[in-house]
């Protein structure tokens, strides 16, 4: 079994993990710490809520590294380009707090300790949320089919593709701003075609 | 169908949406900066209803994801992929943007990272080239294209010599052991901070992206003592995150609070270098830094024509980086590119009605 050594130094401002596996340092997961783990930190504080603390948040960070560390063919995916390596991370790190999420849903069942308990796991759910989430699956996959092409593309590759903005930039052959707007619409448009279908569906 | 989206609904409800969308789309973009994430809290702390259209937005991102498998998603999927035209650079929108602003098709900086040793050694890169250096102290170096410096560690101290060119550093915090980077007459000290360092000729820059450094003129030796920041904070200058130092001759100037201007100096870092409303002049002198084949302006007319692009940094393929910049000014400026085998000439346009 793989075990991080939480060498954390988190003194001052400088935040470095160093990674270490039993079986010998591994310099692509090493360097990819060094390389992005401040802008992964960042990335998992704004997504938790309100509610999680530091230590939350370092966990998920560990996790992360712990899950990239198991994946087969990891050093040809870290060794992509910047832009890349830091896209995957993040759809990772976004799992890792998802399923913390259903942990929690699990254990306790739907009832109302559950919004505590996602809660104590830095993840705020309304309990909308907690019973729809089934139901909004097939709005959201509805949503996504009716997304207007040049957004439906750029969210695809970005969501399914891991492609990162520049990466689906250049695949549509289009700015990064303008992904970025593509994007934007994309998510307001799902949201209110999920959010229409709920109240009428 | 009657509920058309064109996005623009005005509704100020929607406000609070439009801000949410904006920060969900910059959280996966990669780059979100520490700025975007202060501005993310002050936002969510706002009004209960922020944080809930965020997390919401969030959810449902999050739950698409249960689709990756899904039939028609992974058909959509495959269509968006296939649907890569490859004819080129697509100059339409360029006419469409009110601002110039130039991206490249391809470039994919080819980040290489590597350990220095123990011993104190010299650390280089060539035209076009950029590396990131792990150092033993956790702290790490990227040297950009065209750069050296001498790396000296011991248990008195961290020194580095910056000889000619561009670094950005991420130092590890270290009382014990102040880091110094000498730079031309000036000698920078730092603790736990991120900053970089650009002596070019007899021009030093120092752009303070997080924390703290101190500057100082007096080079007769490196620091020693652990006491020393203090003394040497004493007789410096000392510039805060967000600074930008400039030191030419006998001329200094420091601007605070320049964070946008720091993160333009170092966009180098992400594999891109952006130009913002500069000189022709300057910007050509700056795109020679990664250049492989040297571009010149011979009609003082166009030199201090003003600019915006973005050069995209590409180890592989430069040249070609450069030629995709330089054919986008002459779209749009009054500039004409003369190609030979070993230099780009810029010359004001032919035939031009004034």
């Amino acid at each position: 079994m793989l075990r991080a050594d939480r060498t954390l130094t988190t003194r001052g401002t400088s935040n470095v993990v160093s990674f270490r596996r039993k079986d010998g340092a591994s310099d692509a997961l090493r360097r990819i710490a060094l390389e992005h783990e401040p802008a992964l930190r960042r990335f998992v504080g704004a997504r938790l809520s309100a509610h999680a603390d530091h230590a939350d948040q370092e966990d998920v960070v560990q996790e992360t590294f712990l899950r990239v560390a198991r994946q087969e063919g990891v050093e040809e995916k870290l060794s992509r380009s910047l832009d890349s390596v830091r896209s995957y991370l993040f759809s990772i790190a976004t799992n890792v707090i998802r399923d913390s999420y259903r942990k929690a849903v699990t254990r306790q069942k739907y009832d109302d300790v559950t919004r505590d308990g996602a809660k104590a796991l830095g993840v705020e759910v309304s309990a909308e949320e907690v019973v729809a989430t089934r139901e909004q699956l097939g709005f959201v996959k509805a949503a996504i089919m009716k997304l207007r092409p040049d957004c439906r593309d750029a969210f695809v590759l970005n969501r399914f593709e891991g492609l990162s903005y520049r990466e689906v930039a250049d695949t549509m052959n289009v700015s990064v701003s303008m992904v970025e707007k593509h994007i934007m619409q994309a998510l307001s448009d799902i949201r209110r075609r999920v959010d229409r279908g709920l109240v009428d569906p | 169908m009657k509920d058309r989206i064109d996005g623009r609904r005005t509704d100020p409800s929607n406000q609070a949406e439009r801000r949410a969308q904006w920060f969900v789309m910059r959280l996966y973009s990669g780059d979100m900066t520490a700025t975007d994430e202060s501005e993310l809290r002050t936002w969510l702390a706002e009004a209960p209803g922020h944080r809930k259209v965020y997390e919401h937005l969030l959810h449902l991102r999050d739950l698409s994801g249960d689709l990756a498998n899904d039939e028609q998603i992974t058909a959509l999927t495959r269509d968006a992929l296939g649907a890569r035209r490859r004819t080129g650079f697509d100059r339409r929108w360029i006419g469409l943007a009110a601002a110039v602003f130039l991206v490249a098709v391809t470039g994919v900086l080819a980040k290489t990272f590597l350990v220095a040793s123990d011993e104190a050694q010299i650390l280089e890169t060539a035209l076009g080239d950029q590396q990131t250096f792990a150092l033993r102290d956790g702290s790490s170096v990227t040297l950009n294209s065209g750069s050296r410096i001498l790396i000296d560690f011991d248990s008195l101290g961290r020194r580095i010599l910056l000889d000619f060119g561009e670094i950005f550093l991420d130092v590890a915090k270290d009382p014990e052991r102040t880091l110094t980077i000498r730079a031309g007459d000036h000698v920078v000290a730092a603790l736990g901070t991120k900053f970089s360092v650009h002596l070019s000729g007899h021009r030093l820059e120092i752009a303070v992206a997080e924390g703290r450094v101190a500057v100082t003129d007096d080079n007769t030796r490196f620091p020693r003592q652990t006491e020393f920041l203090a003394r040497f904070e004493a007789g410096s200058l000392i510039l805060d995150a967000g600074s930008v130092a400039t030191f030419e001759q006998d001329r200094q100037t420091v601007k605070e609070d320049s964070i946008d201007e720091v993160e333009r100096l170092q966009s180098w870092r992400s594999g891109r270098v952006r130009f913002e409303d500069q000189r022709l002049m300057e910007v050509i002198s700056e795109v020679n830094r990664y250049s492989p084949v040297k571009v010149l302006i011979e009609d003082s007319t166009i030199a201090d024509l003003r600019i915006s692009a973005v050069l995209n940094l590409d180890q592989v393929e430069m040249t070609g980086q450069v030629e995709l910049l330089l054919s986008s000014l002459e779209e749009i400026h009054p500039i004409e590119v003369v190609r030979h085998p070993d230099r780009f000439v810029l010359i004001a346009r032919r035939n031009q009605i004034p």
